[in-house]
């Protein structure tokens, strides 16, 4: 379980950064990149907490 | 959360009045990534900005920066680590035993008031944040006073809120900014990718010639503000921490690290939060002034909304927050050292009242790289007197850690170590033509010397140590 939260986290971070450089490279409208940040950043909130600062198993 | 606390909440054992135990030393990668994430803060979104507001030019930034940002490190490395690893004590157990408790009380009263207006500069750029939603008159970049009842009530709601939860649930929130860091740093960037492609940069190779062109032009500041120069960025960057490297703040934290080597750690801080995010934060303005010159606000929400929208919003609101929380807490920690009958909830809470109040008069978060400044100069003189105390005094047949020798409560060598330099710097700032920002430098030196010809003074011939023959 915990190594499909982290793969949520990392999913989450992959989508606060990738759309920038998407956007900063052209190829990525301000809205859905805005969009896709905003739900990578929902995603992390909710996911990451049950993982992180806790310990393995616990 | 604060280094010294992540650092000791391991074993649970803060180790106040001991050395840190060798089970209780951390590794490198700890160090890294409390410093990247400490680093990545509310403060970024002001400082960056405030290097256009004052002109710098592109290469005095980005050379400034590089330069400012190592020496910051190599003080970390050279000044801090290797004293941190060898005595293993916190600051303020340190400072008691050369200064004696009377003087630390003055020391965590100055402390305590620095803290309480850097959480008041926190809470105004919260509520910049709170005002992208409401029609608010906020505040411009020389403004001294708030503007409106909109305004007051913003930083109100949100200065009382983080008081709130400093008080109760300080530990939570320490965790909650633990899991804000990493997204935090990545925001940071977007604001920096989206504000460069705004600014017309299309690829990599196009940065330095927009940056020169269109970013940091360096030329006149705008009114109201000083010419920042490579030295006054270099400067900067090397002293905006200077409380805790210079001025040995971290002491509490790398008492913790197995080596001292491990003050290197400081440049995951230095480099992403001091550079990378400072730089981002400039872009941000940069675009602001390009779009509207004469739009020269700086507003952390609202430039962080036209960049990544509400995400953009939310990182300003949780960067500010995650600042201030820590920061209201270290400040009532230091005024409950002078009164500790009264419980640490009131403290924080009063302590939060006051940083509310500061947030109110936005000529703090304006000024933000004058108040740094003055933040560092205030604390480094005892930085001094520590570095002497535990490389220097036995070299001078003096003793070191005088105060616990002669059970005294108010050292005055490093009474007047403090006060002479105060005094000096301000002396070379109002009546010298020296600004703030380079007056710490010469201040370090005449803090070593006032300490050693004072405790010259004030020391009989039977404190010094004997030299073993």
């Amino acid at each position: 379980m915990r190594k499909v939260l982290q793969l949520a986290s990392s999913l989450a971070l992959a989508g606060i950064v990738i759309p920038p450089i998407l956007y900063f490279r052209g190829e990525l409208a301000h809205d859905v990149m805005r969009t896709v940040m905003l739900l990578a950043t929902i995603l992390w909130f909710v996911v990451t907490p049950f993982w992180m600062n806790r310990r393995a198993g616990a | 959360m604060s280094g010294a606390e992540q650092a000791s909440s391991g074993p649970g054992e803060e180790f106040e009045r001991a050395p840190v135990p060798r089970r209780s030393l951390l590794g490198f990668r700890s160090f890294i990534g409390m410093y990247a994430g400490e680093h990545t803060a509310g403060t970024e979104l002001m400082i960056g900005p405030l290097f256009v507001a004052r002109g710098a030019s592109a290469a005095d930034l980005i050379f400034g920066l590089l330069l400012g940002n190592f020496l910051a490190v190599l003080s970390w490395t050279l000044l801090t680590a290797p004293i941190a690893t060898r005595a293993r004590l916190t600051l303020y157990y340190q400072l008691e035993r050369i200064c004696g408790r009377q003087l630390v009380t003055l020391y965590n009263l100055a402390n305590g008031v620095m803290f309480c207006f850097l959480a008041g500069a926190m809470v105004t750029v919260s509520a910049t944040a709170v005002g992208v939603w409401f029609d608010i008159d906020m505040p411009g970049l020389n403004d001294l006073y708030p503007r409106g009842l909109g305004w007051v009530v913003a930083v109100l709601v949100v200065g009382t809120l983080i008081s709130i939860v400093a008080a109760y649930g300080y530990q939570s929130v320490a965790r909650f900014a633990n899991i804000a860091a990493p997204w935090m740093v990545l925001v940071f960037l977007g604001f920096g990718l989206v504000a460069a492609r705004e600014l017309g940069v299309t690829s990599v190779g196009d940065f330095w010639s927009a940056a020169k062109e269109t970013i940091w032009t360096g030329g006149d500041p705008l009114p109201g503000q000083t010419k920042f120069t490579f030295w006054h960025v270099t400067f900067f960057a090397w002293f905006c921490n200077m409380a805790m490297h210079i001025g040995m703040s971290d002491l509490s934290i790398f008492r913790f690290a197995r080596r001292s080597w491990y003050g290197l750690a400081t440049a995951a801080g230095m480099y992403v939060g001091h550079f990378m995010a400072w730089i981002s934060a400039a872009l941000l303005y940069s675009l602001q002034l390009h779009r509207d010159p004469t739009n020269t606000d700086v507003l952390p929400g609202p430039l962080a909304q036209s960049a990544v929208g509400l995400t953009g919003v939310l990182c300003v609101i949780i960067a500010g927050w995650t600042t201030a929380n820590p920061t209201i807490y270290r400040a009532g920690l230091a005024f409950q050292a002078m009164v500790p009958r009264v419980s640490r909830f009131k403290v924080t809470l009063i302590t939060g009242g006051i940083a509310t109040v500061a947030g109110l008069f936005p000529a703090i978060a304006m000024k933000l790289l004058d108040f740094v400044a003055l933040y560092g100069l205030v604390l480094m003189p005892m930085g001094a007197v520590i570095f002497v105390d535990f490389w220097l005094m036995d070299r001078f047949g003096l003793r070191s850690s005088y105060a616990a020798h002669r059970g005294l409560g108010f050292n005055w060598a490093a009474g007047a170590a403090w006060f002479v330099t105060l005094a000096a710097c301000a002396g070379l700032v109002f009546y010298g033509g020296v600004e703030i920002f380079f007056v710490s430098l010469p201040g370090w030196f005449i803090a070593a010397v006032v300490y050693v010809v004072g405790s010259r003074l004030l020391q009989t011939p039977g404190d010094a140590v004997p030299i073993a023959p």
